[in-house]
């Protein structure tokens, strides 16, 4: 507007007027009133009705879910303490093909990852090919395994994979504690007894509470099937191009560096992750109790 | 409208608002005190050209507060600004006595202008008196009009954005501007010839 050669008089002098009004309320600062407002609403709620405020905090601790009012379909799983969002739909920026949004950060050596604290193996007679290990420097929590696609594994996308399996470490607290859906492309499962959610038919993003107290973003790699779950101190996602019964296969063979007996998997692995914490060292403690 | 000022009012989510989101939605203040502190600017600027400067501090709150409760329906793969830019706007159009608040931003005429030195105190009364001039204007416009030059003008929004805030296509934001414009210059003329000693 400024930029017109052929601005009024009366244009001027209210462009004038807005950038004193804006300078002026940009010195206003409406946080604390809303902060207090919030409070005292809170305050007045537990004063007035302790049934609700219980409920509240019952939904709270074992999880919310809500329902998007578009044809997004949000899930928001709530875990101990934190909360893992899974978003459905394209997503922001979203592209047909699955190759550029891979991005799983470097490859590293399965030696090098098995000493990982997230390092979780599928261990199943039909997956017959080798995994690429991959280790993204500016998120050390996650540690992803790839399959190239081949025998049981349907190519996802034209990307060449068949299977990724990410271990993001959260504030490893129990399992996933409730799990609500919009939809009925996402199904609400049990593995070894816990939830999991089963997303099919579309893209997805995950947001995790790491041990620090951040959420972390973490958007779906494969266009495809992904299963999420809890599993001790990690969020585990596997993605592939699989029906459910076969993911869960892979979901409940899940173990890690050193399984130490046959069939110990799922109750058993993952207890060498101490509280978050990570050392190559701690990587190598499996067949602890559970976590 | 200067092309340097940040606008983007379809800007994405980040993924930090989207974390303190998550938090705030699980009850946690002190994440949505932080995401107040990112959004407050452009609320009480889209609040101020809807209910005035002087209204606009309540309004901005009060949809703050109203965005707090909504917050659970927000679909993160949306961007947030745009959502909240509504719960603003509708929050500060369903406040009453609008016109009586944009009468009341002559107080915020008078703070616009602290006591500056250099300035002198003549050269300072005379600006302060003609933006209460042209904020008095501004309050007897017909509200449709006021609404679209205060979003355009006075809150350096895009005709984009302020057919977004308002609700309404931007032909209508540009036809509406250019009626308010004529109105405005033709009633600041009016009163500068009726205005004695002038």
């Amino acid at each position: 507007m400024h930029q017109d050669a052929d601005v009024s008089d009366i244009e001027l002098r209210l462009c004038r007027l807005g950038v004193n009004l804006r300078s002026e309320l940009a010195t206003r600062d409406v946080r604390p009133a809303v902060v207090d407002a919030l409070r005292a609403q809170r305050a007045a709620r537990r004063a007035g009705s302790p049934r609700r405020a219980g409920r509240v905090a019952a939904a709270i601790a074992f999880g919310v879910v809500v329902m998007a009012p578009a044809a997004w379909a949000v899930e928001r799983l709530v875990f101990d303490g934190g909360a893992v969002t899974v978003q459905r739909g394209p997503g922001p920026g979203a592209t047909t093909s699955a190759v550029g949004r891979l991005d799983l950060g470097e490859p590293v050596t399965v030696a090098r990852a098995r000493a990982l604290p997230g390092f979780l193996q599928p261990r199943v007679s039909w997956l017959e090919a080798s995994p690429t290990a991959w280790l993204d420097p500016a998120v050390p929590e996650q540690l992803s395994l790839s399959y190239p696609a081949g025998g049981a594994l349907p190519e996802v996308d034209g990307t060449g994979l068949g299977l990724v399996v990410q271990t993001f470490v959260g504030d490893g607290r129990e399992v996933i504690r409730k799990y609500l859906a919009n939809d009925t492309s996402s199904e609400r499962v049990q593995i070894a007894g816990a939830d999991a959610v089963f997303l099919h038919g579309g893209d997805h993003t995950l947001f995790y509470l790491r041990s620090d107290g951040q959420y972390v973003s973490v958007p779906g790699r494969l266009v495809g099937n992904a299963l999420i779950l809890r599993h001790g101190p990690l969020t585990v996602r596997i993605e592939a191009q699989l029906p459910l019964p076969r993911l869960i296969e892979l979901a409940t063979s899940l173990s890690g560096p050193r399984p130490a007996r046959p069939g110990v998997h799922l109750a058993a692995t993952l207890s060498f992750v101490d509280s978050g914490t990570r050392s190559n060292d701690s990587g190598r403690r499996a067949g602890g109790g559970p976590g | 409208m200067t092309g340097s000022a940040p606008r983007a009012l379809e800007r994405e989510a980040t993924v930090d608002d989207i974390a303190l989101i998550a938090r705030a939605v699980a009850g946690d203040l002190a994440a949505y005190d932080e995401l107040v502190g990112r959004y407050q600017r452009p609320a009480l600027r889209v609040a101020a050209a809807i209910v005035g400067p002087g209204g606009a501090e309540d309004a901005t709150q009060d949809a703050f507060v109203r965005a707090f409760h909504a917050l659970a329906r927000f679909d993160p793969a949306k961007p947030f600004r745009p959502w909240l830019m509504t719960i603003v706007a509708n929050t500060a159009r369903n406040q009453r006595r609008t016109a009586r608040r944009w009468e009341r931003s002559r107080t915020t005429a008078a703070r616009m202008h602290p006591v500056d030195e250099a300035a002198g105190p003549e050269a300072l009364a005379v600006q302060r008196s003609e933006d209460e001039e042209l904020l008095a204007a501004l309050a007897r416009l017909p509200r449709v009009q006021r609404r679209v030059l205060a979003c355009r003008y006075l809150m350096d929004l895009t005709e984009e954005e302020t057919a977004t805030v308002l609700g309404i296509p931007r032909g209508t934001v540009k036809s509406r501007s250019a009626r308010g414009l004529a109105r405005l210059e033709k009633s600041l003329t009016r009163e500068t010839h009726h205005a004695p000693g002038r």
